[in-house]
């Protein structure tokens, strides 16, 4: 524990406020994702993940049926070998959820009992984000915070999914928020160091995670570093260093055990293993992104595009709040740090004392995520989703860009004709009214983005429209086509062989399993041959739309799918 | 100036800078308000279908319809009875004197201001309908990409002499199953080994991925290509297009040029060079006097062939 430096603890109302709120508006949120998720086709990775947790369920089948067996290298080669680049901890949950709510109590689609964990992950951040945020600038922050996240078109669309990305987006907070706690109580450090295992279960971002924390240490007990003794002095010249912080022994120690534990395939051959699954990482082939007209495929990677991306994808409002917070936590810090010069309030200060370094673990862990998808020869794998941990961070300045903004906006009330003055009670209706007006450009963007969350863009570029103007990336992982089952299943001929592009495989057989998509619709791999074809639009991918026009011998698609009229998937039919 | 004073005009100065504050609220006013805007300016079929009849009330036989923007491709539910494969991969706007363009809000193509003259524009909903024409279209006397299948003999010759190696012509099956079938009869078939090693029409997706129609002539180590049209009229210009496919054309590699080397009458009259990531690059070259003689013929050949995704358009002109 390192003393001197941690939050103080919320009052007891604000905290079960802050516990109740989050709690609500994590749940209805899941509701929200459960009730719409359908509607959002499945992603190329989706596909992917439904075959590796079935795969690993049947181990666990097997474990029950012979236990000595499955624990041997052939045992859990047989089910584990398949998607091992990636840890398994969401995969399992996958599996479980599935078993639990489409085949035991037959509650869900298969395809939604799947995702369900992802949807709880997100939840989960929500009430995560409400507690953080309430710690640090109040339960007006916390929860502005936690919708503004909920709020965010492409987070919205992720948190659908039975993928990783707002998972480790989960983690990635729990562990900075445990952290956090940890600073006060040694209790959270231990926790820090478990949820660190579990992040590392969950996706390869958590590597970053530990440096984060790491710089955020050395920056703020810079002053503490140094060499000890003066003159002749017995033991001079030794490196004097600040108090380890407990998280740190408890992540350097659990965290490996936890996914040693939670991943059967490292059982055997672990070094091998592990350095395989960081190889194909490290080796990893570069995608193709389109980024205003060009599509990168290769370094250097534009350093301008998580920045950029982040810009226009996130709404105006938020963003402009979270600069707003941004902004006004510097002021703050760099007043406290400079001491005499604009001294804060005595109510301030106190607080401020409470908070150390919340500026700057906030910063850092919202750069970090950032910085590495900038960094030119890392590879941009698609879109925003490799840098999504920073976004509870911006929506945590958001909300305390809110917090001032109703501040700002009730404190012109008092400067109002008498009759515009109002009380307490009013200026907190003034202020609530204030966050409804707020957050209505972020619920109607989520609304208008819904379920093509790849393909939307926000006002800084002029939405959708704007951004096929500007030349960015319409979509990937082709989900897609979960738009166009109502039309294939009405049009596509009896036993019709039809070219799925970008959708994979595992995905057309889930829209089966669920009966989204007529059962005697045939997959066809290539153009040639095929009576339906469908381009999912992506500009390295036009050639297919034109072999579908070469190969038809026709121009005239006979559906598209568009988002405010921006084609997504064209599909044409053989004469 | 008393310190009472400057107090006086700081705290004024703050006042109204709090009143920045309400540009928090009107932003989100704005945003909102923006998000309405964009939704009414996208087409509803109701618009496309009012475009559509506009643009068939006035077509004539030979005019193109294009879209602006481009990517607005949905619209081709409707007008694409007016437009072939081949105009979609047109290799450029020249030889066509009337353009139908049906432009989204805030859409136009670029160019047709300075080069054609506006005949009329017309609103269907909140599409624009507009017909151009383009009086000084230069005359297209002879297209070799669309007489190769007729017109064309087709040959490889070893750089370091030797015999000339006929490719055959072998008409595609009529199975609609072959890639290109709506463009290509059939392929002149070189060395039977090699899959990539043939002449034929094809669309392929330039550098910008833009589809093109033009003539596959992938280049082989240690010969030339040689496609030798006669009966071919006198004109003025030989001029056309030198591309790759986009994955071999976006490479960031050194690789040495291909060459396209055009000989008329018996004289070589240009050689176009495409270079690595030169795109869709027009070349030019004039017949001087002697004109074709008959006889055109095109030699395209690389020091290096590997990934030598090549593909050429070429159109006798008269001026």
């Amino acid at each position: 524990m390192t003393a001197g430096l941690a939050p103080g603890p919320m009052p007891g109302r604000t905290r079960i406020a802050a516990h109740a709120l989050g709690l609500a508006i994590g749940t209805l949120y899941v509701v929200l994702l459960v009730a719409t998720a359908s509607d959002v086709g499945f992603a190329r990775d989706e596909g992917f993940y439904f075959t590796a947790a079935e795969q690993y369920m049947r181990w666990f089948d097997f474990m029950r049926e012979d236990r000595a067996a499955a624990m041997t290298q052939e045992g859990v080669d047989r089910f584990w070998r398949i998607n091992s680049e990636h840890p398994p901890l969401m995969k399992v949950l996958f599996g479980l959820s599935h078993k639990l709510f489409a085949e035991k109590l037959g509650w869900m689609l298969e395809s939604t009992a799947y995702r369900f964990p992802g949807m709880i992950m997100g939840g989960l951040l929500l009430y995560l984000v409400v507690l953080f945020g309430t710690s640090i600038g109040g339960l007006r922050t916390g929860v502005a915070a936690a919708i503004a996240l909920a709020l965010m078109p492409r987070f919205f669309y992720h948190a659908h999914l039975d993928c990783f990305d707002v998972p480790i987006t989960t983690m990635w907070f729990a562990v900075v928020y445990a952290f956090y706690r940890s600073l006060r109580s040694w209790a959270w450090g231990i926790v820090t160091g478990l949820l660190w295992g579990l992040a590392l279960a969950t996706k390869l971002n958590s590597f970053f995670i530990p440096v984060t924390l790491l710089v955020f240490w050395v920056v703020l007990y810079v002053r503490e570093f140094g060499l000890e003794g003066h003159g002749d002095a017995p033991g001079r010249g030794r490196l004097r260093l600040p108090g380890i912080p407990v998280a740190f022994v408890s992540m350097v120690t659990l965290g490996p055990l936890v996914l040693f534990a939670m991943w059967p395939w490292l059982w055997h051959d672990t070094l091998e293993r592990f350095g395989g699954y960081m190889g194909f990482h490290r080796h990893h082939p570069y995608y193709n992104i389109e980024y205003l007209g060009y599509t990168y495929f290769e370094p250097p990677f534009p350093f301008s595009y998580p920045f950029v991306m982040t810009l226009v994808t996130i709404p105006l409002v938020t963003t402009v709040l979270a600069l707003t917070g941004m902004a006004g936590r510097l002021v703050t810090s760099t007043r406290r740090i400079l001491g005499g010069i604009s001294p804060l309030a005595l109510e301030t200060l106190v607080h401020e004392r409470t908070q150390r370094g919340i500026t700057l673990l906030l910063f850092l862990n919202m750069l970090v995520p950032m910085l590495i998808i900038a960094w030119p020869s890392t590879p941009i794998f698609g879109g925003t989703k490799h840098w999504m941990p920073a976004w509870p961070f911006i929506a945590l300045f958001t909300g305390l860009g809110f917090g001032m903004a109703a501040d700002g906006v009730t404190g012109l009330m008092e400067r109002a004709p008498a009759w515009l003055r109002a009380g307490a009670g009013g200026k907190r209706v003034v202020a609530a009214g204030l966050g409804l007006l707020l957050l209505a450009p972020a619920a109607q963007q989520t609304q208008a983005s819904h379920p093509f969350g790849l393909a939307h863009y926000t006002m800084l570029i002029g939405e959708t429209p704007g951004a096929a103007d500007a030349g960015m990336c319409r979509q990937f992982w082709g989900y897609t086509t979960g738009s166009a089952l109502g039309w294939l299943n009405e049009n596509v001929p009896e036993r019709g062989r039809t070219f799925f592009h970008d959708t994979a495989w595992d995905s057309y057989n889930m829209y089966k399993k669920d009966g989204m998509l007529r059962n005697d619709i045939l997959w066809h791999g290539q153009v040639e041959g095929s009576d339906v074809a469908m381009v999912h639009w992506e500009q390295h991918m036009a050639g297919y739309e034109y072999a579908i026009w070469t190969s038809y011998g026709t121009v005239t698609p006979a559906f598209v799918v568009t988002h405010q009229g921006v084609p997504i998937l064209p599909i044409y039919v053989s004469r | 100036m008393t310190t009472a004073f400057l107090i006086g005009r700081v705290r004024g100065v703050k006042r109204w800078i709090q009143l920045l504050w309400l540009l928090v609220p009107a932003l989100a006013l704005v945003e909102v308000g923006h998000h309405v805007w964009i939704e009414s300016r996208v087409p509803d079929s109701r618009d496309w279908q009012q475009a559509t009849r506009l643009v068939e009330a006035g077509r004539q036989a030979g005019d193109l319809v294009v879209i602006s923007p481009w990517w607005a491709s949905q619209g081709f539910i409707w007008l694409g009875r007016f437009v072939t494969v081949e105009q979609m991969a047109r290799e450029d706007d020249e030889g066509y004197g009337r353009i139908w363009e049906v432009a989204l809000p805030g859409h136009r193509q670029e160019g047709y201001e300075k080069k054609g003259k506006l005949l009329k524009e017309d609103r269907a909903g909140c599409l624009t309908v507009r017909l151009w024409s383009f009086p000084r279209t230069p005359a297209t006397l002879f297209d070799f990409v669309e007489q190769v299948e007729t017109r064309a003999r087709v040959s490889m010759v070893p750089s370091a002499g030797g015999p000339e190696e006929p490719c055959v012509f072998r008409a595609n099956p009529k199975t609609g199953l072959v890639p290109n079938a709506a463009v290509q009869g059939g392929k002149f078939r070189c060395d039977q080994r090699l899959a990539w090693n043939y002449v034929a029409r094809e669309v392929i997706a330039d550098l910008d991925n833009r589809p093109r129609l033009c003539l596959w002539a992938h280049p082989i180590d240690g010969k030339r290509i040689v496609i030798e049209f006669s009966g071919v009229p006198e004109g003025g210009v030989i001029e056309g297009h030198t591309g790759k496919k986009y994955e071999a054309d976006r490479e960031h590699v050194e690789r040495p040029p291909i060459l396209l080397q055009v000989n008329a009458a018996g004289k070589t009259v240009g050689t176009a060079m495409h270079v690595q990531g030169g795109g869709w690059m027009p070349y030019s070259f004039d017949l001087g006097p002697e004109g074709t003689a008959g006889k055109v013929t095109f030699e395209v050949s690389s020091a290096q062939a590997g990934m030598a995704h090549f593909c050429f358009t070429a159109k006798l002109r008269d001026e």
